[in-house]
């Protein structure tokens, strides 16, 4: 049966380019939360804009998070179809923009504090809002709002920069989702919940899956130049994730940074049945094999496996890896470890304990 | 590559207007999501034909698989009659509303542009995209990569979209990709499904990648 798609009808001609195309990522993050596809579509944008050398540095600007509701209610804006493509001007204006960072713009004058009142002025101030301050030579800040600006308290800050993702810079874009989401149960919604019942150290069946999704949102919060791609299966077997370059590149030059294993240790399933040392540590061997021959087989540049530990005592990184220590070196796997508490009563605890410990 | 074409939806006949009541309805708050709001009349027309054109790209249904191949642009009559409806019930507001002549087609063609009561069809809005999960986000996907295109080529950018601009269908003709003739001449989703073969692409990047490749035609032929 002949391939539908090389029947283009008017676009026939442009086949060639259409299948070389650069990818641009645009809609490639339809299932993630609109706050994180949002605040990705603006580092982005500005990325693109930093690149050409037309590039204003002279004030900030605002990219403000907005539903169809506001456009239809705010007077004035003007819309501008090119803003997510970098082409426009950014600095000195407020940019009301969905999900795909495009919408409506209005100018403001004066400083940074008539920014901040322009957004009030437009009931804007308690919206999702990323303050971009630029400045040259790659030490431009955007500042995120995720309460808006009427909460300037609530702000995490971003560099305007384009970071490789090393195993060093992925680490760190873990270790942020494990402060933020995962170190202890506190705050997590019940859709996220790793623990069935953290009082009795029952993991959740679905832990490893959210581990997973905790992180993926991290890693393309933090590169957000890349296509961080869950569960891909091939003949080896079904990668947890991984980290590719294929926005903004020919086809032919797309990079596979690094592929990532998940592993979950537990003692207690969710009904409480108990999971043998010896299992455990087959488990995380599976993972340093897993790991490896993903990486060797799909031309991953770096292999790693990233261990949460929800058992009872945690004992660190040294003595959890010691079976695998050499082998993972061998095979060039780096392996990352994060504990995840029952509470935050169990993490003072630990962590008072360590203290005394030490001296 | 396989190809799963979806067949348009069968509807009985006494929901149709119903359902294009509701159809205005959906594109409306699709193009507001997108900025584009007020909405010109011919922004609506053709994001309903791009939305049935790719909706199998997100393997739904085209709502109608056939049109009247018009020399400007793409104009569904019920579609048109819903929204007069949908004003004259106080759900739709209409601004600078003018009856223009078309001269290609020898008639006259409502200019107007168009914005939702949000107070009053929200309620109706939030349980459509709750039932219609798929369907929502399709359209407000499709609606944010039409937003790339320029107020000039809003309206006229489906003059050179890879159905509606094929010449095996004249002027006047109707252009039929599903309803009896067969979904694979549908080549607007073939175009779509074209890009980057070798890679596995989320449905709604290729929106986004058609629509950024009809915003060049249109731009530079």
């Amino acid at each position: 049966m002949a391939d539908p798609t090389d029947n283009a009808g008017a676009w026939q001609k442009d086949l060639p380019a259409i299948k070389s195309t650069w990818l641009t990522g645009k809609g490639s993050d339809t299932d993630l939360p609109e706050a994180v596809r949002f605040l990705r579509a603006v580092r982005l944008l500005v990325i693109e804009r930093e690149r050409l050398p037309e590039c204003e540095f002279d004030r900030a600007a605002a990219m403000v998070l907005v539903s169809g509701t506001f456009y239809e209610n705010t007077q004035g804006l003007t819309r501008c179809p090119f803003l997510n493509t970098g082409k426009d001007p950014l600095t000195g204006q407020v940019h009301y923009l969905g999900v795909s960072a495009s919408g409506r713009s209005r100018v403001y004058v004066g400083g940074d504090g008539d920014l901040l009142d322009a957004l009030a002025a437009d009931q804007a101030d308690a919206l999702p809002t990323v303050v971009y301050t630029p400045k040259k030579g790659g030490h431009s800040k955007l500042s995120w709002y995720p309460s808006g600006t009427r909460s300037l308290d609530n702000v995490h800050v971003f560099p305007v920069v384009f970071e490789e993702p090393t195993p060093a810079l992925i680490t760190l874009a873990i270790e942020g989702v494990y402060q933020g989401e995962l170190k202890t149960p506190d705050g997590v919604p019940s859709e996220a919940k790793l623990w069935a019942n953290a009082s009795k150290g029952w993991a959740s069946d679905k832990a490893e899956a959210r581990v997973q999704r905790a992180v993926r949102i991290g890693l393309h919060a933090r590169f957000p130049h890349c296509r961080i791609k869950a569960e891909q299966p091939e003949k080896d077997g079904r990668t947890d994730l991984e980290v590719v370059g294929d926005f903004g590149v020919s086809p032919d030059a797309t990079t596979n940074f690094a592929v990532l294993e998940m592993k979950v240790l537990r003692e207690k399933g969710s009904t409480g049945n108990d999971y043998a040392p010896s299992t455990i540590t087959a488990h995380i061997k599976e993972g340093v094999n897993q790991a490896y021959t993903y990486g060797t087989d799909r031309k991953f540049r770096d292999r790693m496996l990233c261990c949460f530990d929800m058992r009872a005592v945690n004992e660190g990184p040294e003595p959890v890896y010691s079976a695998v220590k050499s082998e993972a070196e061998t095979l060039g796997v780096h392996l990352c470890f994060w504990y995840l508490y029952r509470s935050s009563k169990h993490y003072r605890e630990c962590k008072t304990a360590a203290a005394l410990k030490a001296g | 590559m396989t190809f799963a074409p979806e067949q348009p939806r069968k509807m009985e006949p006494e929901l149709v207007p119903r359902q294009q009541a509701v159809r205005v309805l959906v594109l409306l708050d699709a193009l507001a999501q997108a900025g584009l709001v007020p909405t010109p009349a011919r922004a609506l027309h053709e994001l309903a034909y791009l939305a049935n054109v790719l909706s199998p790209v997100f393997e739904l249904a085209p709502f109608d698989a056939k049109l009247l191949k018009r020399p400007s642009g793409p104009y569904y009559p019920e579609l048109q009659q819903a929204i007069d409806h949908l004003v004259g019930r106080g759900l739709v507001d209409a601004r600078n509303v003018e009856y223009r002549l078309v001269k290609e087609e020898k008639r006259y063609r409502v200019v107007a542009s168009y914005r939702l009561r949000r107070p009053l069809v929200q309620a109706a809005l939030t349980r459509h995209a709750q039932v219609y999960q798929e369907e929502a986000l399709f359209l407000r996907e499709l609606a944010a990569a039409y937003s790339v295109l320029s107020d000039a080529q809003l309206g006229c950018a489906a003059l050179e979209d890879a159905r509606y601009a094929d010449t095996s269908v004249d002027q006047n003709d109707v252009i039929d990709f599903g309803e009896y003739e067969s979904p694979a001449n549908n080549f607007s989703r073939n175009a779509a499904m074209a890009f980057a073969p070798s890679r596995q692409l989320e449905p709604a990047e290729r929106l986004y990648l058609y629509l950024d490749h009809l915003g060049r035609r249109v731009a530079h032929g």
